[in-house]
């Protein structure tokens, strides 16, 4: 138990490093309210939220989109997501994204918010190495490390955040789950 | 290129003063946030880890592609495979053809730099765009990387400016994150349109026929996501056997390229993945393999440790010679070290001929290698085969002939110390230079040639102590013997107090070096047995130099005489001469275990620099520091210790320009911090004197077997 509170505060420091911002919520419920409070701040409309049932519980007055994710693309400001995993010594997230949806919703915005349970968090990237095995044996399979926001240092080395993907990235852990 | 077309250009980049500037701020927070990323790792463990791996796939590299291949396509990927650029350019544009593609999205792949793909799918007519921001900017300007990993590295904020306000039609202001927020809006409907994606790949992995792919800015995943279709350009190099074996490789790649834990974005890509822009909703995913003569390099036991390599590009990163000219002047297309090796073998000699000359052989990408490729060793095979190829340069061969014959050379250097009396100034510096060496030459003085030679002083140095302690047999090497016999003197005044029984074989000579920086490997191999010849290896517990890049190299004669069964007699004696090999510091500090109570406290503020060939090549780091130390000097550590001189013996002949900023670069660092700079190799006590004494410094370079001697011994 111990080890597993270290990995938290690691991965969570690490996550940091490169601007993420983290929060620590008890339930999936909070989760959506931050992401709906997240949206009001910054006077954003949809929210695309390709998992259904996690879709059914933001009660609010924007638009969150989840079948139409496709037909919306263009018109993504907030992608929410249930991650499948948490990296501790790089501070990265694993996202399963043999969806499309899952793919477009978490590229196309400007906001990525991703929620990740703090019992999935591992070490390192080796000790996920059997469960990523077992998704690249199916006949299809796209997974995504994600490591803090979309940047670039391609002019003047200077780091810039958000070139073509999200321009935040914002983590929460789910805890005791 | 023709050498004197690449010379001009090298000088060009010389004067960029934005270039100059960009490049050195580089070097220096590269090696920065390099330390302090693996400061709490193994990288030695992980380096080797990745060179085993890598050596395993590349012997076996077909079987390796058809397992891939078995994979991927039992998944619905298909796969092919291009021998040469030409047959890779061609599959692409059928691939689009078929799919009726009219517009490109790219994301950064150098291998299709190296096949030029862009140029040859605009030729038939298709829109290619490149999305990674910095190769989107060099495709505007139309010209190639300066960087594997950072592509637009040499250019300034006001020259993107001016770019992108040409292609928004805007007047922009020169801020970077306004720069950035213009290409994600001028891109992000390329995206959305485009018919067909290309990528590179970072890694095939065979056993499940993935492919990964490693990105900072995100491009790679909308790239592979939004169009149809997806061709995925990958080397054949960069198949793994498994997923272990890739994130091996992911562990070491982002933080050696840019000192980052690793990129914001890692996509792992099997089969065809679901996209409702395909009919039927899935993707139709090409994966071309490219050989370009990569099959023909894996069975080559000289050159195949080339394709461990992973493109980080931290061999650029720590290039002295980068550090001075910028990516376009020192690579074709691949940048850096690996880049005057690639663009041999991947862009014939008319474009390498040139450019593989410019290595000052310092070993710093050595020393960083994420696939610990002796990058030098191979730079140096690849000019020798050059040389065999063409035929000899007329300088390599004269200059071979005369190292061979050992009297002629001697000889050759005694005339010149008395042709050269009318040009030797007060302080014993050359006045003017000899018309022989161009006017290029002039950025440091020149030492004079010694009235006496170490072996012609020999017969009055010798002594014979009763009960030595130990037996060492002096190499004095050619810049010692001839130039800096004081050297040797001051060394042998220390092991005489520590009753130390020193000897010199006059059968010695050159120690071949020259002879391999210029690429003539058989000579330098005659010239090892000659010098094997001329040591009684018996009646010697060491044989001691003074010069790290003479050390290193005699290090290496029993690998280079091992592997020719023609000489069998060699194979031992060559061994055991390398075994015998001692640099000063090391003899002193280790051996000899000098300790503070043999000296006195002193004054004097001293500096340090590093010779590469002791440092890196030898392995010998702290001794000399501690040594200073010891000695009762107060030792002053500073930034660039490490950083090669400029020297680099026949390099400083060769590119004289190049090797004239490094030494300035070098000097800067050191002006006002100290009062003696100290070194343990005469090549480099040569350029640093030469460089302080056109100054006029008060810094006086001296060897550090001077500064331990001179009375300082109680």
């Amino acid at each position: 138990m111990q080890t597993k509170v270290n990995y938290i505060a690691e991965f969570v420091n690490n996550a940091e490093k490169v601007s993420a911002v983290v929060s620590k919520k008890r339930t999936m419920d909070e989760a959506v309210l931050y992401c709906i409070e997240l949206c009001n701040q910054n006077n954003q409309k949809s929210i695309a939220v390709p998992n259904i049932l996690l879709a059914k519980l933001f009660k609010t007055k924007h638009k969150v989109l989840s079948d139409d994710i496709y037909d919306e693309r263009a018109n993504i400001d907030i992608g929410f997501t249930l991650c499948d995993h948490g990296i501790a010594n790089t501070g990265t997230l694993v996202l399963n994204s043999s969806n499309e949806k899952t793919r477009i919703a978490t590229m196309l915005c400007d906001i990525h918010v991703a929620v990740v349970k703090e019992s999935t968090v591992v070490q390192n990237a080796k000790a996920l190495s059997e469960t990523l095995k077992d998704g690249m044996n199916e006949n299809s399979d796209y997974t995504a490390f994600i490591t803090g926001a979309s940047r670039t240092a391609d002019i003047e080395r200077t780091l810039a955040i958000g070139v073509h993907g999200p321009l935040e990235l914002h983590i929460i852990v789910l805890e005791g789950s | 290129m023709k050498k004197k077309d690449y010379k001009k250009e090298l000088d060009s980049a010389l004067s960029n003063n934005f270039l100059r500037s960009a490049m050195e701020k580089f070097a220096v927070a590269y090696r920065d946030s390099r330390t302090n990323v693996f400061s709490t790792m193994d990288v030695d463990g992980l380096i080797e880890t990745i060179a085993n791996s890598k050596d395993k796939s590349i012997c076996k590299i077909e079987q390796m592609f058809e397992s891939f291949k078995t994979s991927a396509e039992k998944k619905g990927i298909k796969v092919h495979l291009a021998k040469d650029a030409k047959a890779a350019n061609q599959i692409i544009l059928e691939i689009a053809k078929n799919g009726g593609v009219k517009s490109i999205v790219k994301s950064k792949s150098m291998t299709s730099e190296e096949i030029r793909l862009n140029h040859y799918l605009e030729d038939y007519g298709i829109e290619v765009i490149e999305t990674d921001l910095g190769e989107w900017i060099i495709q505007l300007r139309n010209e190639g990387p300066s960087h594997m990993v950072m592509p637009a590295i040499h250019l300034s904020k006001e020259q993107v400016t001016e770019l992108f306000s040409d292609v928004t039609g805007e007047t922009l202001d020169p801020d970077i994150q306004t720069l950035v927020k213009v290409a994600r809006k001028e891109l992000r409907d390329k995206y959305l349109t485009a018919d067909m994606g290309i990528s590179g790949a970072n890694f095939a992995i065979a056993e499940t026929g993935t492919i990964g792919i490693v990105t900072n800015e995100g491009n790679a995943r909308l790239v592979t996501t939004l169009p149809k279709i997806h061709v995925a350009l990958v080397g054949l190099e960069k198949i793994v056997p498994d997923l272990d074996s890739a994130l091996d490789i992911l562990n070491i790649l982002p933080k050696n390229a840019t000192g980052q834990n690793i990129t914001s974005y890692v996509t792992w890509i099997t089969g065809s993945n679901e996209c409702y822009a395909a009919t039927d909703n899935r993707k139709e995913i090409h994966i071309v393999f490219l050989d370009n003569g990569r099959m023909e390099m894996s069975k080559n036991s000289d050159f195949a440790e080339v394709l461990r390599c992973i493109r980080c590009g931290a061999c650029a990163n720590v290039c002295p010679v980068y550090r001075m000219v910028g990516g376009h002047g020192l690579g074709h297309i691949y940048i850096g070290a690996i880049g005057l090796i690639l663009t041999f073998f991947f862009h014939g000699t008319e474009n390498a001929e040139s450019l593989v000359q410019n290595c000052i052989n310092c070993g710093a990408c050595k020393d960083v290698c994420a696939a610990g490729i002796d990058l030098p060793g191979v730079i140096k095979k690849v000019q020798s085969k050059i040389i065999e190829d063409k035929g000899k340069t007329l300088s390599s061969s004269l200059l071979s002939k005369i190292l061979l014959n050992r009297n002629f050379f001697h000889r050759l250097l005694k005339a010149a110390r008395v042709a050269q009396k009318p040009l030797v100034g007060k302080e014993g510096f050359l006045r003017h230079l000899p018309l022989i060496v161009s006017k290029d030459h002039n950025f440091r003085a020149l030492p004079k040639i010694a009235d006496r030679s170490f072996r012609d002083m020999w017969e009055d140095i010798k002594y014979k102590l009763e009960n030595p302690e130990l037996k060492v047999s002096v190499f004095a090497g050619c810049l010692q013997d001839f130039v800096y016999p004081e050297h040797l003197i001051s060394a042998i005044e220390i092991l005489k107090s520590e009753n130390v029984q020193v000897s010199f074989s006059e059968g010695q000579s050159c120690c071949g070096l020259p002879l391999e920086m210029m690429g003539d490997s058989n000579a330098s191999k005659n010239l090892a047995k000659q010098n094997i010849d001329g040591f009684a290896l018996e009646n010697s517990h060491y044989i001691l130099t003074l010069c790290g890049s003479c050390g290193s190299f005699l290090k290496k004669y029993s690998d280079k005489l091992t592997e020719n069964p023609k000489n069998p007699d060699y194979k031992d004696k060559a061994k055991l001469f390398s075994e015998k090999i001692i640099l000063l510091s090391d003899l002193l500090f280790n051996v000899l275990k000098l300790s503070e109570n043999d000296f006195d406290e002193k004054a004097a503020k001293v500096l340090f620099h590093s010779s590469c060939h002791a440092g890196r090549g030898l392995k010998i780091s702290n001794e000399p520091r501690e040594l200073i130390t010891k000695a009762g000097y107060k030792y002053v550590e500073t930034t660039e210790e490490n950083t090669c001189c400029g020297f680099g013996g026949t390099y400083s002949g060769k590119f004289p320009n190049i090797s004239s900023n490094i030494l300035e670069m070098k000097m800067n660092s050191y002006e006002g911090k100290g009062d003696i700079l100290v070194t343990e190799c005469p090549g480099c006590v040569l350029q640093l004197t030469g460089g302080f004494a056109k100054k006029d410094s008060t810094i006086e370079v001296k060897h550090l077997s001077e500064i331990l001697c001179k009375g300082s011994l109680k």
